[in-house]
């Protein structure tokens, strides 16, 4: 049978027209951006750490690995990169579950719901500068408000030098991070808890479930998905932390919360290009491979079960 | 009749001819007018707003320069550099620029080719009589001058009068002195030394302060690395000396868990009634208005023998770019460096000139004493650290320092992983 050389409306069809094209043009100028603005500049990182440049002279000096040589030697920047790891690893504990815990209580109230939406993710659309001064001011020893408050609950044995102390430094930081981050989650869980059927939550309660159950047996599991996403993104933002402690701690007292980032950004103010993009380089391929093997091994706990 | 109509005709062409000739010459006045060469001035020092008066002046004085007078400090000094030498190597920033930090950065901008050399424009505009010569020095890269110092700097311990009147305390003449002054300020319920350093700034600057103090230009060997950093006995008794600032009760509590800014309003609410500082904090003390009048004196030497009497050197200094029109830019530096320019820069905030001026008597009294002084003691000054260590180890150095303060590194410490920080930078490159 001979095919229709006609569309729907009965229009010859061009024999230039490849819809199979079609969404390729449609990615294009995204695939664009991405290469010239994202990968791009990656790829350049990644080449100029073979070379000794000071970001102005004109020719650059190969030095061969000589830079990985120098940063996998320097105890800073493991100091950094351990740092970093702990905040990676509370990272996607604390702030993960805040915003699922939220995101479950603002999905099961049935009044409020919008205002405890919009209060709860309002620190996350501050600026991260705003948001590490506001700290800064809440952590002042003389002037904060956070020791007061501790007295004033009878806590204040808890009053600490809360930026000045190298032991909690890199701790304090972190909370002001959970903050400013906590609301990103919750709003992802959100829309997560709103895609599942409410008839599973009906049938776990007809079947008797109390809170703790439906959390633990029907809510996060039918996120899972979610997770992956949120727990993703959790790696990159804390192996790329850098506004919020640049600014409340600059990475001391003595290195003790500086992170990866920082360092690069010293080294770059030092004119320092090779270093700093070996350094780069080494925390991008540390992201990628914990990013790539985390959404891998979700898969195959899904696959597998 | 015949006569008349020629006459007539050649009236009318004499005429059109004149004022052919009157309008050529008010083109040709004009396009003389547009030739004004523009001078574009980046300043990365002070607010150039007092400036602007000066400006006006001259550019209505000369037809054949126009100034263009821009404020670009922002963020920190670091950042600054950078976008200076990015719009340097770009042929994109200022044909002068005021306030640029001499030392490293001055040599990686020469290093470069962006900035022009001066060695004859003061020979013959006479400046080179003008600059003391261990100011000079610092500008001089092999046997070539390239920069203007602009201003001059020394830190000292800005007091609180009131406080001081109340408690009847003395200026100190000597350390054991000083050291009697924060025991009695200690007692009467006050901080005696002002320490913010979260962030960094000024950690290093105020450790070096205590080493010059005692080391005096052994510690300049040491900055340069020609002798050992763990060598220096005489620094480790200075570093003691400013450990015991915390030690002693002398500071304020918490000094790394607060900044540099936050210390600062310390001393203005009348909490801690020192503070070590240069003399850009006449300006920013005028700004935050205290409620208490401000005295100075130099911090006492920890080691009276010392040949140094305080750390400070060059503030900021003029350079030309390259790619500048040289006779115009000439010009400029001329008139940047009157007296008139100095006298206005001293009075209007307290911007100590670097070239020998008269410093008037009828400015701020303590901007009075503190240019004098520093007028005086110029070739005892002993110049910032990162005029001589690499930006990447003066970096490390305020890390280091607050390890020691925060009783991570005992002093003997710290300069062991000086030595260790600047020798691995100094192997590397």
């Amino acid at each position: 049978m001979a095919q229709s050389l006609t569309g729907p409306g009965g229009r010859a069809a061009s024999p230039r027209f490849r819809p199979d094209l079609m969404p390729y043009l449609f990615i294009l100028p995204a695939v664009v951006i991405y290469l010239v603005f994202n990968l791009g500049p990656v790829l350049a990182s990644f080449v100029l750490s073979f070379f000794k440049w000071d970001l102005l002279t004109p020719t650059a000096e190969f030095n061969g690995f000589k830079h990985y040589n120098f940063i996998l030697n320097d105890e800073r920047f493991w100091g950094a990169l351990s740092h970093n790891f702990i905040f990676l690893g509370l990272a996607v504990v604390i702030p993960v579950s805040i915003g699922l815990l939220l995101a479950v209580f603002i999905y099961e109230i049935r009044r409020g719901r919008v205002f405890f939406r919009a209060a709860l993710f309002l620190p996350a659309i501050f600026s991260g500068v705003v948001i590490a001064y506001v700290w800064k001011w809440i952590y002042h020893p003389f002037a904060g408000v956070l020791n007061p408050a501790l007295e004033l609950v009878g806590l204040g044995a808890f009053t600490q030098s809360w930026l000045g102390d190298h032991k909690i430094a890199l701790y304090s930081t972190f909370i002001a991070y959970t903050w400013a981050s906590f609301g990103y989650s919750m709003v992802i869980f959100l829309a997560g808890l709103q895609d599942i059927p409410t008839d599973i939550f009906d049938a776990a309660r007809v079947d008797g479930a109390n809170f703790r159950q439906k959390l633990f047996r029907v809510t996060i599991p039918c996120l899972y998905d979610v997770f992956t996403f949120v727990v993703t993104l959790r790696i990159f933002t804390a192996m790329g932390v850098f506004g919020v402690i640049y600014i409340l701690t600059g990475g001391g007292p003595y290195y003790s919360s500086d992170v990866i980032d920082i360092y690069v950004f010293r080294m770059i103010g030092n004119f320092e290009m090779g270093w700093a993009t070996a350094a780069a380089t080494v925390n991008t391929m540390i992201v990628v491979c914990l990013s790539t093997g985390f959404i891998k091994w979700r898969e195959w706990r899904s696959w597998s079960s | 009749m015949g006569k008349n109509r020629f006459a007539t005709q050649m009236q009318r062409l004499a005429l059109i001819g004149l004022v052919a000739l009157l309008l050529g010459l008010l083109s040709l006045g004009s396009v003389v007018a547009q030739e004004a060469t523009d001078v574009l001035i980046w300043s990365l020092g002070y607010s150039g707003d007092y400036n602007d008066a000066l400006v006006e002046r001259f550019n209505e004085a000369h037809d054949d320069i126009n100034i263009v007078y821009e404020d670009v400090l922002t963020g920190t000094f670091t950042e600054n550099n950078q976008k200076v030498r990015i719009a340097l190597e770009n042929e994109a920033g200022p044909h002068v620029l005021g306030g640029v930090d001499v030392g490293a950065n001055l040599q990686a901008l020469v290093s470069t080719g962006q900035v022009r050399d001066l060695t004859e424009y003061y020979r013959a505009s006479g400046l080179i009589d003008r600059i003391p010569p261990n100011l000079l020095s610092q500008v001089t890269i092999e046997g070539r001058i390239y920069a203007i110092p602009q201003n001059m700097e020394s830190v000292g311990i800005f007091y609180n009068k009131d406080a001081f009147a109340e408690l009847e305390l003395e200026v100190p003449t000597s350390f054991e002195e000083y050291g009697d002054l924060l025991e009695a300020v200690k007692d009467a319920g006050y901080y005696g030394y002002t320490m913010g350093l979260a962030g960094g700034w000024p950690s290093a600057l105020m450790a070096s302060m205590f080493m010059y103090s005692s080391a005096g230009s052994e510690y300049i060997d040491v900055l340069s690395g020609t002798q050992p950093w763990p060598d220096c006995d005489n620094c480790l008794d200075g570093l003691n000396a400013f450990y015991g600032m915390v030690a002693n009760g002398y500071a304020n509590p918490e000094p790394l868990g607060i900044d540099y800014d936050q210390s600062l309003d310390l001393f203005y609410q009348g909490i801690n009634v020192m503070v070590l500082n240069g003399p850009w904090f006449i300006d920013a003390s005028v700004s935050a208005d205290p409620d208490f009048e401000i005295g100075f004196f130099y911090l006492p030497a920890v080691n009276p023998n010392t040949d140094i009497k305080t750390l400070g050197g060059i503030g900021g200094s003029l350079i030309v770019a390259e790619y500048a029109d040289v006779d115009a830019a000439f010009k400029v530096l001329d008139w940047l460096t009157t007296e008139e320019v100095a006298v206005q820069a001293l009075r209007e905030v307290s911007v100590l000139p670097a070239f020998s001026i008269e410093v008037p008597e009828d400015i701020d009294p303590l901007t009075y004493q503190i240019a004098s002084e520093t007028a005086a003691n110029v070739d005892k000054i002993g110049f910032w650290p990162v005029t001589y260590l690499p930006p990447k180890v003066f970096g490390d150095m305020n890390q280091i320092v607050q390890g020691m303060i925060g009783g991570m590194l005992t002093p003997e410490e710290f300069l062991n992983e000086m030595q260790e920080t600047h020798s691995t930078y100094l192997a590397e490159n």
